[in-house]
């Protein structure tokens, strides 16, 4: 495992780590979301120097393109989330527990 | 909502299901399934009401966990073995992470903990959507992956039958009761995928006709609980007279068409030599069942001039077309003998 892929699977593993522990907000985990994508978004960008070709380079484009389409979506949700229960405190989105 | 972005979102689905279906590439394949949540994250939110809100951000926060979680491992995968074709998957690292991340993404156990509290958030049109055309193409991925010789997905297989027929044992909000529905069918999808890929199409198919016949048979009760299933009779007794078969055929009892999957992937089972898998599956049926019944005996045997079961509502003649909903619960009542056309057609 080269040393980049170390560094970026770290990244996103204590991302994914924060997005499932998330205790308080619903903001940290959607910061936590956009860890993930931005790791994603790094491993991608240095994919082409491992292959020594430029064939792939814009893919890290296409996939900052999509992760902001969500982040806005994240956050569109965030402000409803804001307007129904009063605050994005995770305790106060327990209407629909058995 | 206006019928322009009421025509964008729905095409946003169609588009993204297409786009998983034709891809070939990681990067592809998570793009569609990028868009397929977007797109209805609009459609079910759109009441702005506080449960429904609440259900779009829980489903917004796992999907898109899922979905990072595939990108991942894909990316992994091209750092292990050099590229990104979906068919050409052979370490098994990356295998585990995207089964796993699609469990995520279909609710598959021990994944499942957010789809009845998503379910029970929507109303009964998008709850169909969700439950039936969002399984589409995570389950084309699953089946590209080719895992062989997996415990992995019978562990999912099993865990999903025992806890999608013990977790709705307590239920009586009709969402809820269709979401523990929901995880038993995929358990038993995941069970062949393995062995017979083309069963586990067999089977998401026949659950899609089910479902769908079930969800429509909801709405134009206009029933969201069991108290409210009992008073169908009031509202449409022909329907009510079909209930309990709808519903038996959802609990995979011959015969009834949801008899068919269950038949057929028992029988490849016991032919791989997972004799009590096979037994586990089938006992695990059971406690499903058990909440069919429940509901069957509700919506039928609570007929006047026994006590009612809940206060009368008003009934209002229903607007909703019913040709659907009639098509469909023909199929899920009587397809039965096709089975050796489906054997032959998947070359059983």
């Amino acid at each position: 495992m080269t040393p980049t892929h170390f560094a970026f699977s770290t990244t996103f593993l204590l991302g994914l780590m924060g997005l499932a522990s998330h205790r308080t907000h619903l903001l940290s985990a959607l910061l936590c979301l956009e860890g993930m994508m931005l790791s994603l978004f790094i491993a991608f960008s240095l994919w082409t120097l491992q292959l020594d070709s430029s064939s792939f380079s814009a893919s890290p484009m296409i996939l900052l393109a999509l992760s902001a389409c969500e982040a806005s979506a994240g956050l569109a949700l965030l402000v409803a989330t804001a307007r129904t229960h009063g605050s994005d405190h995770l305790q106060t989105l327990n209407l629909l527990q058995c | 909502m206006s019928p322009f972005i009421l025509t964008v979102l729905l095409s946003g689905l169609g588009l993204g299901t297409t786009i998983t279906f034709a891809s070939s590439h990681w990067l592809l394949a998570w793009m569609g399934l990028e868009i397929n949540t977007l797109a209805i994250l609009p459609l079910m939110a759109r009441h702005h009401h506080p449960r429904a809100v609440e259900a779009t951000t829980k489903y917004f926060l796992t999907q898109a966990t899922a979905a990072a979680t595939l990108l991942f491992a894909s990316t992994t995968n091209a750092w292990l073995t050099g590229q990104w074709d979906i068919l050409q998957m052979t370490h098994p690292l990356p295998i585990t992470l995207i089964t796993f991340a699609l469990a995520l993404k279909v609710g598959l156990a021990p994944t499942h903990f957010w789809l009845p509290e998503v379910l029970q958030g929507l109303d009964l049109t998008t709850g169909l959507l969700l439950s039936t055309w969002q399984k589409l193409a995570p389950f084309a991925l699953l089946l590209q992956i080719c895992p062989a010789n997996s415990p992995l997905l019978i562990a999912f297989g099993l865990a999903s039958t025992l806890i999608g027929g013990w977790g709705g044992l307590n239920q009586t909000q009709l969402r809820k009761i269709l979401a523990y529905s929901s995880i038993a069918h995929l358990g038993w999808m995941i069970l062949v995928l393995q062995f017979i890929p083309s069963l586990t199409l067999l089977t998401l198919l026949t659950y899609f006709i089910m479902t769908f016949s079930t969800f429509l048979m909801f709405k134009l009760n206009n029933a969201k609980n069991i108290n409210s299933l009992a008073l169908s009779w009031t509202k449409t007794p022909m329907l009510t007279a079909l209930t309990p078969l709808i519903l038996l055929s959802l609990g995979g009892l011959p015969p009834l068409t949801g008899f068919m999957p269950k038949w057929l992937i028992l029988q490849e089972l016991t032919k791989q030599g997972l004799a009590p898998t096979a037994t586990i599956a089938a006992l695990s049926a059971l406690l499903s069942l058990f909440f069919y019944l429940r509901l069957s005996y509700a919506a039928t045997l609570t007929i006047s001039p026994n006590n009612l079961a809940g206060t009368p509502a008003w009934r209002l003649p229903s607007t909703q077309a019913t040709f659907p909903l009639a098509l469909s619960t023909m199929a899920t009542i009587a397809l039965l003998p096709l089975t050796p056309a489906a054997a032959t057609l998947l070359s059983l």
